[in-house]
């Protein structure tokens, strides 16, 4: 298993957002998480990637147990996230942006992770921004810029917060084929997404979370089409 | 990570950092402290004094910028390491010997009487190591500075924003106010520093017979001034050209990141904890070094007066925000804003300059809130010392 969360409880006061949750992705999966709104999907990432720490349970990460590991350390160990409400360095160029991921997330300099830095522009089709203000770019750019550095910090798991949310039909397909060029390079996903659609066509398994609890979790056809998730999540009376 | 799909091969694409202006920039800037430190031949008192006074500015502008404009950490309370510096300069200049260790009146708070007190018998001897040569005695204040911002941070990085800035404003009444109470060092009512002092060591002896062989007539606080002028110089001109090497390298591109986005910076693998810390001790050591250097007179030590929260922190706030903050040159043209306007205005219109000031600085941060520079680099998107990483495409785009 590259990433294990065992028995992961969170609780803001009484407000339980993580329910001894357990979840087990393997290297190269591509594992989608749905739930509604304040179901405690991004709370879930928080645990995972170090920015909260959990009450109870443990996150293990390539077989280290990472429960109590800061945010920059997981980077380190191979984990690069996306934010939700995309958070980009604004006084930075677009490049600079991806460059403080790779020189940072993979203990380098910036001369030596230059050329991949520029790769992973190119792949993310921010190329031509490369020295474009970061606080400039548009929605659909900055959601890319958040994921060109979370690649540049040469991650093993990517993980992606509602990066389609908000994009038109066109702009959301041009995500999707590179989240899939991502996935074919080897790079685990583990993906929360709103739009469904856009999910089903990258992932391999889906995860469904419902007030801090794992309601359902399999093959994304079978999980989409029991009567609990329509109910809990697409809000149809079973 | 393989490479699947489209074979890219972007090597072909540099990086740019430096710009030709970059260079002349520095070199003009190199020059200008080399042609500055042949002020004192002039034998000038009032313009070495003005032009020392004006590094000072620079010095702790600059290294306020790095802190505020580079790095987020808004500190309020500077002056606490500028204080320190001096009063660390003061007692590395005391000396437990009797022949050479100084006496002074200290007034009793309660009975209003003065009392004077010999150092060598009121405090023991192993607590005066000098009097050590200045060069000495403010590099010890510097490494002091950067000790003293260790514990100093445990408390205010606790804090965030506003209330870092209103933390670090406590924390430098604490550090006055407990510097204040050191019986040796002049408690309250302050003391100086003789201008003996300066002459125990044989270069300040050398600089001052240099000078006479020019001009018979130079005063030894003349050539003490000199001295003292060019560790100044010497100290700014280090201070700015370290801090253009740390916003230039991949250190200056973590403080950034921090300070826009301090949570996406570690998802990042920027550790902001450690990069603050160390910033915080290196502009706490620079600027003890400076607050040092300042001290190095006969005018007299007073904690209200070395702690000033006006002098050393709310004008050098001002400079940094009317010359622009988070850019190398904003500092630059502050300083020379507001030394002008002090000297000047100061001379025209008595008190009223801090209405002056005061007007200065709201015009600037309605019409150009990021200061002057910040609205040159707007309008022009010139740059005379580039920090940027620029992509070249070939000949598709053209030098900006």
């Amino acid at each position: 298993m590259l990433l294990e969360l065992k028995a992961v409880s969170k609780s803001f006061g009484s407000l339980v957002v993580a329910d001894a949750i357990d979840l087990q992705v393997g290297r190269g999966d591509a594992l989608g998480i749905i739930g509604p709104n304040g179901a405690g999907k991004t709370t879930l990432f928080n645990l995972i990637t170090g920015g909260l720490r959990p009450d109870a349970g443990s996150v293990w990460f390539d077989g280290r147990d990472v429960t109590v590991v800061p945010a920059q350390q997981r980077c380190f160990a191979g984990m690069g996230r996306s934010f939700q409400v995309p958070l980009p360095f604004e006084g930075l160029s677009v490049f600079e942006n991806v460059a403080v991921g790779g020189a940072f997330g993979q203990g380098k300099s910036v001369a030596q992770v230059q050329d991949e830095c520029l790769d992973i522009l190119a792949l993310t089709g921010l190329l031509d921004k490369a020295n474009v203000l970061a606080g400039q770019l548009t929605l659909l750019e900055r959601k890319r810029l958040e994921m060109a550095r979370a690649l540049a910090t040469g991650p093993e798991l990517l993980l992606l917060d509602e990066i389609a949310g908000g994009l038109t039909e066109a702009e959301c397909d041009q995500l999707v084929a590179t989240i899939r060029e991502v996935h074919a390079r080897g790079v685990t996903i583990v993906w929360i997404e709103h739009v469904v659609h856009a999910l089903m066509a990258v992932v391999d398994r889906i995860f469904v979370l419902n007030f801090g609890r794992k309601v359902q979790e399999g093959e994304p056809e079978a999980v989409m089409s029991s009567a609990e998730v329509q109910e809990i999540y697409l809000g149809i009376e079973a | 990570m393989t490479q699947a799909t489209k074979p890219s091969d972007h090597s072909s694409l540099q990086i740019r950092q430096n710009t030709a202006t970059g260079t002349i920039a520095l070199l003009v800037f190199l020059a200008a402290g080399v042609l500055a430190a042949c002020l004192p031949l002039l034998g000038n008192t009032l313009a070495v004094q003005w032009a020392r006074e004006f590094l000072m500015l620079l010095a702790l502008a600059s290294l306020w910028n790095l802190l505020a404009g580079y790095a987020g950490l808004v500190s309020v309370g500077q002056q606490a390491f500028v204080g320190f510096g001096a009063y660390a300069f003061l007692h590395f200049s005391l000396s437990a010997d009797k022949s050479i260790g100084q006496d002074w009146t200290q007034i009793d708070p309660i009975t209003g009487l003065g009392k004077t007190i010999t150092l060598a018998d009121s405090f023991p001897a192993w607590m005066f190591v000098g009097p050590l040569h200045p060069l000495v005695s403010v590099l010890l204040a510097m490494v002091l500075g950067g000790l003293l911002a260790v514990p100093l941070s445990w408390i205010v990085f606790r804090l965030r924003g506003p209330y870092f800035a209103i933390g670090t404003w406590v924390v430098a009444v604490v550090v006055q106010l407990v510097v204040g109470q050191l019986g040796w060092l002049g408690k309250g009512t302050g003391t100086a520093i003789s201008l003996d002092y300066a002459f125990r060591f044989g270069d300040i002896n050398a600089v001052h017979n240099a000078f006479q062989a020019i001009n018979p007539d130079t005063k030894k606080v003349f050539a003490r001034e000199a001295y003292r002028f060019w560790m100044m110089l010497a100290a700014t001109m280090l201070i700015l050209l370290g801090i253009l090497v740390v916003i230039r390298s991949r250190i200056g591109l973590a403080l950034a990141a921090i300070r826009d986005n301090e949570a996406a910076a570690s998802a990042l693998g920027v550790n902001p904890t450690r990069l603050k810390l160390l910033l915080f001790v290196a502009v706490g050591a620079a600027t003890a070094l400076v607050g040092a250097i300042g001290a190095f007179d006969e005018s007299g030590l007073l904690p209200v007066k070395n702690f000033s929260l006006l002098e050393y922190t709310a004008f050098i706030i001002f400079i940094v925000v009317i010359g622009g903050i988070g850019s190398f040159e904003g500092p630059i043209i502050g300083s020379v804003i507001y030394f002008v306007a002090d000297k000047v205005l100061t001379g025209l219109v008595g008190e009223y300059f801090y209405i002056v000031l005061g007007v200065i600085g709201i015009l600037v941060m309605l019409f150009a809130p990021k200061g002057l520079w910040g609205l040159v680099q707007e309008r022009t998107g010139f740059t005379l010392f580039p920090v940027r990483r620029h992509v070249i495409f070939g000949n598709k785009e053209q030098d900006a």
